[in-house]
């Protein structure tokens, strides 16, 4: 297998980058038995994940089965992936306290302009980049203990770092394409984001996200599908009963958001990539009816930004400039969410055909 | 007499964008996003200017219409809530700045409203660090 010098020439290595050196050398260890390769294609670029023998193959891909693609060439980003369980290599011993843990999972000291260290404590995950070789690390203690929610959303710290040196941003949000391009529905944790989602599942409306996806800037503000899945609580099951037969995790359904991999239940819905033409902002209103009304840019920078910016280690200035012109160019909505789902998909494809009628692809 | 208390804006951890008049503030740190109305905006900038909670009550007596004690109350409870959230600082020794933006008149005062902004749910589930495995990384516990 061919890897990148592992200590290139150049100034002493910052603690990150030591540190980043060291993870790579390990992988060479846990690696021994064979190297497992998966091309993934996002936005037009391929990204390499080479996985240290299988356990973590199917935890890591199935909610990115859509952009599997034939290994070919080099990959824009290369992932090196394995788990402790399954090779019997641990990562390197941290050098850092356990005051370095901080919330948004950054180990503090650790980031730099061109190097990312992220310790997820809730699936015992760690996560390096480095922006200058586009080379990323994922390690996890074990495959078979990584829990659903984060199998629904694999990767994502890594996919920010990348898409941040690739003039695009991964945005925290619902996204639902008709035939003239793309809504992205923003706003915090419960707003109705997911649940509007599903419900327009039955419709003409197309599926491109629930949770995570990926804004390209140029040359015209596009949304890309990252993962091909859709979570929401167990009331908004009973609520809509065309989801239940597509439940991934009904052992868990209650103390878990249910989970569904459309690519595998559903693939004709999704969609990969839309132009946007709207931010709406769902808004639990209460009453049986649903409407849009305008907003101010100001309310969807803040509901986008907010959410986005809280979720991804790392995020910063840059999260507010590049989002910016976005809401600016684009018409910001709120969606009065009523009890009847059923008026949601006509209130989204009027608004789509009322903005233009450039086709989604 | 002693100086009067001016303030600045908490950067580099706190940045702004005004949109349409309505102003976005961000605190870095904590990722929490505000929105502040037209109103608030002036309270806003008089503290990017480096002015005093006097002169920021003047200039919004003279930037809107009302009765005296609600807009200086208005003035006073923002600036407040601003020092509250960290956005705004006490500035020691700093300068003020040159001039202000030609006014339009007089405008209507209402009460100026931060919203903040700030989506936290994620985060509250994340576990503390319970304690470190052999191999040195923190473990789940049992």
């Amino acid at each position: 297998m061919a890897v990148a010098p592992l200590r290139p020439s150049g100034p002493p290595d910052s603690p990150a980058q030591a540190f980043f050196h060291a993870a790579e050398a390990t992988f060479e260890r846990a690696s021994r038995a064979g190297v497992v390769s998966r091309d993934l294609l996002l936005a037009g670029r391929r990204i390499r994940l080479e996985f240290a023998g299988e356990a973590l193959l199917r935890p890591l891909t199935r909610a990115l089965a859509h952009l599997l693609v034939a290994p070919k060439g080099e990959g824009d980003l290369t992932v090196l992936l394995w788990d402790r369980a399954s090779t019997g290599v641990a990562a390197p011993p941290p050098p850092w306290g356990v005051d370095a843990y901080t919330v948004r999972s950054e180990i503090a000291g650790y980031n730099t302009d061109d190097f990312h260290t992220t310790f997820q404590t809730d699936t015992q995950s760690l996560l390096l980049f480095d922006g200058a070789r586009m080379r990323a690390i994922y390690w996890t203690a074990d495959a078979a203990r990584l829990p659903t929610y984060d199998q629904a959303a694999p990767l994502r710290s890594i996919l920010h770092w990348w898409s941040r040196r690739r003039a695009m941003q991964m945005v925290h949000g619902a996204v639902l394409a008709g035939e003239d391009g793309c809504v992205l529905l923003a706003g915090p944790s419960g707003a109705g984001k997911s649940s509007t989602a599903l419900a327009c599942l039955p419709s003409p409306l197309r599926f491109l996200s629930d949770d995570y996806s990926l804004l390209q800037f140029e040359p015209e503000p596009r949304i890309h599908c990252v993962y091909s899945v859709a979570k929401v609580g167990a009331a908004d099951v009973d609520r809509m009963p065309h989801l239940r037969p597509m439940i991934s995790n009904r052992w868990e359904v209650g103390r878990e958001k249910a989970v569904f991999f459309l690519h595998e239940e559903a693939p004709e819905k999704l969609v990969g990539s839309a132009r946007l033409r709207a931010i709406v902002l769902p808004d639990r209103c209460g009453g049986r009816d649903s409407a849009l009304e305008p907003v101010s840019a100001a309310a969807a920078l803040v509901a986008l930004g907010a959410s986005t910016h809280v979720q991804l280690p790392n995020a910063g200035e840059e999260v507010l400039r590049r989002l910016l012109p976005v809401v600016r160019s684009l018409p910001c909505l709120r969606l009065r969410l009523g009890t009847d789902v059923a008026q949601l998909a006509p209130l989204l494809v009027g608004l789509l055909r009322s903005l233009g009628r450039s086709p989604a692809s | 007499m002693a100086e009067p208390e001016r303030f600045r804006i908490n950067r580099p951890d706190v940045i702004h964008e005004i949109l349409d008049g309505e102003l976005v503030i961000v605190n870095l740190r904590n990722g929490a996003y505000y929105s502040l109305d037209p109103v608030g905006t002036v309270v806003w900038q008089e503290v990017e200017r480096g002015s005093s909670e006097a002169e920021i009550v003047a200039e919004m007596l003279a930037c809107f219409e009302g009765d005296a004690a609600v807009i200086e109350e208005g003035a006073r409870s923002l600036l407040a809530e601003l020092r509250r959230e960290d956005l705004v600082t006490a500035a020691e020794g700093a300068p003020v700045a040159d001039g202000r933006l030609p006014r339009d008149g007089r405008t209507a005062f209402a009460p100026p409203r931060l919203q903040k902004y700030t989506d936290m749910q994620e985060l509250l589930l994340l576990d503390p660090i319970h304690e470190i495995d052999e191999s040195g990384w923190p473990s789940r516990g049992t």
